[in-house]
């Protein structure tokens, strides 16, 4: 098998002064999508901090694309290849949709280029398109998510990190990003990571997964595994049998096998 | 650090009478102590006090309301809780008003709970909670002798109802409006318990065969509680923390009973994983564990320091080995140099102390351990601490406690002597066996195998021992679990196991060997330090499996393996072994109660990865 895009390594980050990550070793290969679950405060939103170089992990090391990511401020990793779609969007809420995306471009400075870029996302986002000149504080919050996705990927990223895009958006509008994000996959080859807690979606479009826990993985595989193990099954899809009274509300030890 | 023992023993308040029981006992301890506090729990992030006066009006009430259901005497409770004040309550407010109390472990099945309920043909079972309630209304269909389940915790049941099913507060309420005549009917039912009738029933974990219920009798009971408080006194004074499971006779003994004549305030820990900071915010006076948690204190205070400066490990190596030094002076019996005292005393202000601290015990008189082998350098490591450690030996069929170190006199490596007023002896094939008020009457319902237990009133432990000229008694092994290689040599699997154990790195073993050419043996990881080491040596893993799977890792355990090995002779050396790559838990069938990896079931689980351990490379 060929080298991953990204390799991670023991890894360990703090979060303030937690120590949120707390050594973890993943693989990311070229044109794939991968997701990292995990519920409230395992440590998912460090990783993708400290692979975008927004945090500085303490220790282990990360390699994207034959290159060493530490120590590289986050516009460096940016010139890499490597965008980090964060989570709550953070647009430019004065800029227009326009001045938005093109500020996804600013690196490349041909403008050809840039435009061809533009109507690719007017493509996968028409709704883009019907609000160029507002102001994105305007745009809904499902708006402003595709603005941010869209603002990521006019940087052609090789790896597109997303931290959440689902996060507060309707059910349809959840389905539409995800699909969107299957569409890039596809399309262009880009590589994607995407951390989550609707594990329901992102097992649909992932191909593997890592599960977080407390800042270490205490599982991974295939998508399709992880969708059928029980622990997946009750504790992130939310199916459980219901026992003898039809309803319970303690959850059984997690084991991780 | 000499510790006065009889300043906490001499207080003694209600005197264990041969003649006594443990219905009586209780009720008097109650009226005696009136505002003193009890225990304490943990709620909502206080700790809360029970006073003796509330604990004995909750179990008047809980007694009350069996009665008024119709709960006669000699018939069979069963508690499926983890250790908490109810599942206390619940026990005496059964043995008052009569009756035989038993527990279930928390960590059951709900076949297995079952099978307990139905093989006592309990007439009604108190559960902790939903979860456990849950158990049993899953199995309500075998349970045909069952008639009511009282619930402790009502959370998530508020929408619940089932005629069968009562919440306790509920109960106690029907406890509470009974008038005066059930009153005296239940004080005269509890006066009329005699010391010969069965108080509770222990549920051994039977690795052949489904589990048996050790009948043990109220003069059983009272006969332990008065001898320890003669050689191991435990007074009003004391605090201890409640965590090991109550249906163990070890915890039951401690926590529950003795406490009825000894007045020792019982704090609950939270739930199993507070266990460490529940310690050291209670700082117990006495402490019982089984081996696995002093190993696990062990490992954590070595990694601890490891973790510390260059100067931290020279500080924390020199004050261990003055504190060896100065023991050894102390054995060989003659005097202590005055720079030895004086650099120890330091050590032990400082460094030893801050150890002590650390792990919650720096309040202790003296910790026990016991219900499994431990290896001697764990003791000693502890007596170097200044954690003055008792080895003790006993058995369910006992009542718990067989042999113990006679005050001011310990032997490492020996379980003591027989407690005063029984016999030891060893038969013929090295079997342990005993003889005394405290030998149990019998398994329930299973006449059989009682007379094959106790012949002549002697109790056939099961257990292989030595005694020396002194007579200290030396456990060797289980009976069945010596192993005899194909050199014809007798070997102790525990002994080899202790010893692996004692690694920071290694949480059991399993030594295999019978009829095998030589010994291997499995071996389950320390999960917590050997992530820790991955992490400090840059060794990628993901998750237990993939960590227990990396060659580094089989390698780290190779060298602790290959270290024991050089203590053994040729015989009795591992040649290979494979790691558990699945992490257990308590849950798990592999595990006993104490913590403790079940040889059989291990064997059977992993039959096919010790074969590979025996077949041509």
């Amino acid at each position: 098998m060929s080298e991953p895009l990204l390799a991670l390594r023991n890894v360990e980050a703090y979060y303030g002064p937690i120590l949120a990550v707390q050594g973890i070793s993943l693989d990311i290969r070229e044109a794939g999508i991968v997701t990292l679950l995990g519920a409230n405060g395992a440590g998912k939103s460090t990783v993708l901090k400290a692979i975008s170089g927004i945090v500085e992990p303490q220790k282990g090391t990360m390699v994207f694309a034959g290159r060493d990511l530490r120590g590289l401020e986050p516009d460096a990793v940016v010139g890499l290849g490597l965008l980090h779609v964060p989570e709550g969007r953070e647009v430019f809420p004065f800029l227009t949709v326009r001045e938005n995306l093109l500020l996804g471009a600013y690196r490349h400075r041909d403008r050809d280029r840039a435009q061809a870029d533009l109507d690719r996302m007017y493509r996968y986002f028409p709704v883009l398109r019907e609000r160029l000149d507002q102001a994105a504080l305007n745009l809904s919050g499902g708006e402003q998510q595709m603005l941010a996705i869209a603002r990521a990927l006019m940087a052609r990223p090789q790896l597109l990190l997303l931290d959440e895009p689902s996060l507060g958006l309707s059910p349809r509008l959840v389905g539409e990003i995800f699909a969107i994000i299957r569409r890039i996959n596809a399309d262009a080859g880009t590589t994607i990571l995407v951390v989550e807690q609707n594990a329901h979606k992102a097992l649909e479009i992932a191909d593997y997964g890592y599960v977080l826990e407390n800042g270490r993985i205490v599982m991974e595989g295939a998508a399709q595994y992880l969708a059928d193990r029980p622990d997946i099954r009750e504790f992130y899809l939310g199916m459980r049998d219901h026992g003898a009274r039809g309803a319970h509300r303690w959850k059984r030890k997690k084991l991780w096998r | 650090m000499a510790q006065d023992w009889s300043a906490f023993g001499a207080d003694l308040e209600i005197v264990p009478a041969p003649d006594g029981t443990i219905a009586s006992a209780f009720l008097a301890a109650v009226a005696r102590r009136g505002e003193r506090i009890a225990m304490r729990r943990k709620d909502r992030g206080l700790w809360r006090a029970i006073a003796w006066c509330e604990y004995g009006e909750t179990v008047r009430r809980i007694a009350l309301a069996l009665m008024s259901k119709g709960f006669s005497a000699r018939d069979r409770a069963c508690i499926l809780a983890d250790n908490c004040p109810e599942w206390f309550c619940a026990e005496l407010a059964t043995i008052t008003a009569g009756g035989v109390s038993t527990g279930i472990y928390a960590t059951n099945s709900p076949e297995q709970t079952a099978y307990v309920i139905n093989d006592c043909q309990a007439r009604v079972v108190f559960v902790e909670n939903e979860e456990q309630l849950d158990k049993v209304l899953q199995m309500r269909a075998e349970l045909p002798g069952l008639e009511w389940i009282v619930v402790f915790d009502m959370d998530g049941l508020a929408e619940f109802s089932d005629p069968m099913v009562i919440s306790l507060a509920e109960f106690e309420r029907l406890g509470a409006a009974q008038g005066a005549a059930l009153e005296s009917e239940w004080r005269a039912r509890a006066a009329a318990v005699r010391p010969e009738d069965t108080a509770i029933l222990i549920y051994t974990s039977g690795t052949t065969g489904p589990p048996k219920g050790a009948m043990l009798s109220h003069s059983n009971l009272i006969f332990q509680a008065a001898s320890l408080n003669i050689v191991m006194p435990i007074g009003p004074r004391d605090e201890l923390l409640s965590f090991l499971p109550l249906s163990h006779i070890a915890e039951r003994l401690i926590s529950l009973l003795r406490p009825i004549f000894n007045g020792a305030v019982v704090n609950f820990a939270e739930n199993p994983d507070t266990v460490p900071q529940n310690l050291r915010e209670i700082s117990p006076t006495v402490f019982f564990a089984v081996p696995r948690i002093w190993e696990k204190f062990h490992s954590r205070a070595t990694i601890a320091v490891h973790d510390g400066t260059g100067l931290e490990r020279a500080a924390f190596r020199i004050a261990f080995s003055l504190a060896f030094r100065r023991r050894a002076a102390e054995a060989g019996g003659g005097t202590v140099p005055l720079w030895l005292r004086m650099a120890h005393w330091a050590a032990d202000r400082t460094i030893l102390h801050r150890t002590r601290k650390l792990l919650g015990l720096e309040q202790v008189r003296y910790v026990t351990t016991g219900a499994a082998p431990i290896a001697p350098e764990l003791i000693r490591w502890y007596l170097a601490l200044g954690v003055r450690m008792i080895q003790a030996y006993g058995l369910t069929e006992t009542a718990g406690v067989a042999s113990l170190p006679p005050p001011g006199q310990h032997r490492l490596g020996t379980v003591g002597k027989a407690l005063p007023g029984t016999e030891i002896r060893l038969s013929a094939q090295g079997e342990i066996e005993i003889r005394g008020p405290h030998v149990f009457q019998g398994y329930w319902c299973k006449p059989e195998q009682s007379r094959a237990t106790v012949v002549d009133g002697w109790l056939h432990t099961g257990d292989i021992g030595e005694i020396d000229d002194d007579g200290f008694l030396r456990v060797v092994d289980r009976l069945k679990d010596i192993i005899i290689t194909s050199g014809g040599k007798n070997v102790s699997p525990s002994e080899i196991e202790n010893q692996l154990k004692f690694s920071p790195f290694i949480s059991d073993a399993i030594v295999i060997g019978e009829a095998r050419p030589y010994l291997t043996a499995l071996v389950m990881i320390d999960y917590d330090n050997i992530a820790k080491y991955a992490q400090d040596h840059a060794i990628p893993f993901t998750n237990y499996a993939s960590l227990c799977a990396r060659e580094e890792i089989r390698k780290l355990i190779a060298d602790e393996v290959a270290a024991v090995n050089g203590r053994f002779a040729r015989v009795e050396q591992i040649k290979t072994f494979r790691l558990i790559d699945v992490q257990l838990t308590t849950e798990d069938e592999e595990f006993t109660p104490t913590l403790k990896l079940k040889r059989s079931v291990v064997g059977k689980r992993h039959k096919a990865l010790i074969d590979t351990m025996y077949t041509a490379p």
